[in-house]
């Protein structure tokens, strides 16, 4: 039913240009926004670098590679849409919908995080080849026990100038694999042999994130507060605001079951989406719709209107539009 | 002559009927009803100067690139003023959407433009959410790894790949934003072509059949 159209007779009308109108709030905000960009500045934090962590955390670099080598990765147990694990496979009830889409992004972490960059380091480390060779012949047991023994050993490793030193164990090549792994990220050139699923513009950083994720990146996003019961993504960033419009799916974060559920992300997803249904259907949906005309707040906004219609003085002016421009004509 | 010949039903027809409706004086109007005089009008209208601000200063940014806008000097006061003026977009969005809530803004056949405002507002948060990943520092790698969980949570990320910077790029400087000026437009447009919703009915006036809804 078409009901828009206004009676005339009943709304008198008012002089008002909008053109004007457009250009005041434009300036308004041209304005605000520079000043506040050359007096407060804008967040920035460096990115983290797999150099950085090689340097800086040698053994958290290692214990990574050692669990991406052996697949006991978070990652290589992920599930959808990276490989067939379910360690991050989220279900609400019998509904499961990262499978919906299967694996669309593959990722074989011991491949593509270790295997593989050895393998391209091997013209300028001609050792590494017998090592290779010594692993790629090895039953997969036999590699998840040197794998196992590396990692036992691992925390009780000496470190003198970020050069680590692993003490003996039953680990076969594994340490002379991993040490030279770790050469590789000290001298930065590890993300460079990570990111190669699309070889030349290297667009998807994928691996090289995913090798980063875990204790090296949640070290740097505590110190900034940006853990998840912190309210992650929409917790302020340094001392500037964060995208704040996110509270409402934040806060769904600190609260039972989302904060408690191994399906959180999902719940929190589809909550949200509940909620734009049913902001989009507020038209529609009585009791809802009716809460401005209950409230009454709407007589603040059109309270002259209230005052010549009920009273019968003419209080509302010759000129409509906002405040910002009633005085000039 | 047949019903298709006349041009009675054809959808061009309808098209070229539809815009033939909007007159400059409807787009560009010289005159409003006396209730269109709050302050409260101008939300809507800082609202779209700040996203006229957002997409100047992102097509100088992606003009210049990802490493200008990440050194200091011109790239990087020019990544404050996107900053900011997505924060002002976001602070007056929202309080142009809970104003025209609190004025029943849906009513009297307006209930398309309410859809339209309210599409824009979510396809805003995605939009800005991909700016995020597309800074290039701590926060949106951060973001990046900590979003994959719930995009693929979702059942969305075996597309959606927040991973993928090429992806997340195109998404947030092209294809979002086309889709949002595109809603935006749409919503100005019903905004003009019904007029700015009328008053709630008077205490003293009485009230018409549906004219609260």
């Amino acid at each position: 039913m078409r009901r828009y159209a206004t009676d005339p007779a009943k709304y008198p009308q008012a002089r008002f240009d909008l053109v004007k109108e457009a250009v005041i709030s434009g300036v308004v905000v041209l304005v605000i926004v520079v000043i506040a960009s050359l007096t407060l500045g804008e967040p920035y934090v460096k990115p983290l670098t797999i150099q950085q962590v090689a340097n800086s955390e040698p053994v958290l670099f290692l214990q990574t590679a050692a669990h991406e080598l052996d697949d006991t990765s978070a990652i290589a147990q992920y599930g959808p849409p990276y490989n067939n694990g379910t360690g991050s496979l989220q279900a609400i009830g019998p509904f499961h919908p990262q499978t919906i889409l299967g694996i669309t992004f593959p990722i074989n972490p011991s491949e593509v995080d270790v295997l593989q960059p050895l393998a391209m380091a091997t013209p300028l480390d001609p050792a590494l080849k017998p090592v290779l060779s010594q692993w790629s012949h090895a039953s997969r047991q036999r590699q998840d026990a040197w794998v196992k023994a590396y990692l036992a050993a691992l925390p009780k490793a000496a470190v003198h100038g970020g050069a680590v030193t692993v003490p003996a164990a039953a680990d076969g090549p594994v340490p002379a694999m991993l040490s030279a792994l770790q050469a590789l990220g000290s001298g930065g050139l590890m993300s460079g042999a990570l990111d190669r699923l699309d070889p030349v513009y290297r667009y998807d950083v994928a691996p090289s994130l995913l090798f980063l994720q875990g204790t090296a990146m949640e070290q740097v996003a505590q110190k900034y507060d940006l853990l998840g019961g912190e309210w992650g993504i929409m917790h302020d960033e340094l001392s500037y605001p964060g995208p704040w419009w996110l509270t409402p799916y934040s806060a769904l974060y600190q609260i039972p079951p989302y904060s408690t559920s191994s399906a959180g992300d999902a719940m929190a997803a589809y909550t949200m989406l509940a909620i734009l249904l049913v902001l989009l259907a507020v038209p529609l949906i009585p009791g809802l719709r009716d809460i401005p005309h209950k409230l009454r707040l709407y007589r603040l906004v059109w309270r002259d209107w209230y005052h010549t219609v009920e009273h019968g003085s003419d209080a509302t002016g010759s000129h409509a539009g906002m405040d910002l421009g009633k005085h000039t004509s | 002559m047949s019903r298709h010949e006349a041009g009675a039903g054809n959808w061009t027809e309808a098209i070229r009927r539809r815009a033939e409706a909007f007159t400059w004086d409807t787009l560009l109007p010289t005159e409003q009803p006396v209730y269109v005089r709050s302050v409260v009008y101008s939300f809507g209208a800082l609202t779209l100067g700040a996203l006229v601000v957002v997409v100047a200063s992102g097509i100088i940014l992606a003009a210049n690139g990802p490493f200008w806008w990440q050194t200091p000097g011109a790239g990087v006061f020019m990544r404050g003023i996107h900053y900011w003026g997505v924060q002002a977009f976001f602070f007056f969005m929202i309080l142009h959407l809970t104003a025209q809530f609190f004025m029943g803004s849906w009513r009297l056949g307006r209930g398309g433009t309410w859809v339209l405002g309210v599409l824009s507002f979510a396809l805003s948060v995605v939009t800005a959410f991909t700016g995020y990943l597309s800074r290039g520092d701590f926060f949106s790698e951060w973001n990046q790894v900590q979003a994959k969980d719930a995009f693929n949570g979702a059942g969305i990320g075996g597309w959606f790949n927040v991973l993928n910077n090429g992806q997340i790029y195109g998404l947030h400087i092209a294809v979002l934003p086309a889709i949002l000026i595109a809603f935006v437009s749409l919503h100005l447009l019903l905004v003009r072509r019904h007029g700015v919703v009328p008053p709630y009915p008077a205490d003293n006036e009485q009230v018409e059949r549906g004219s609260s809804r």
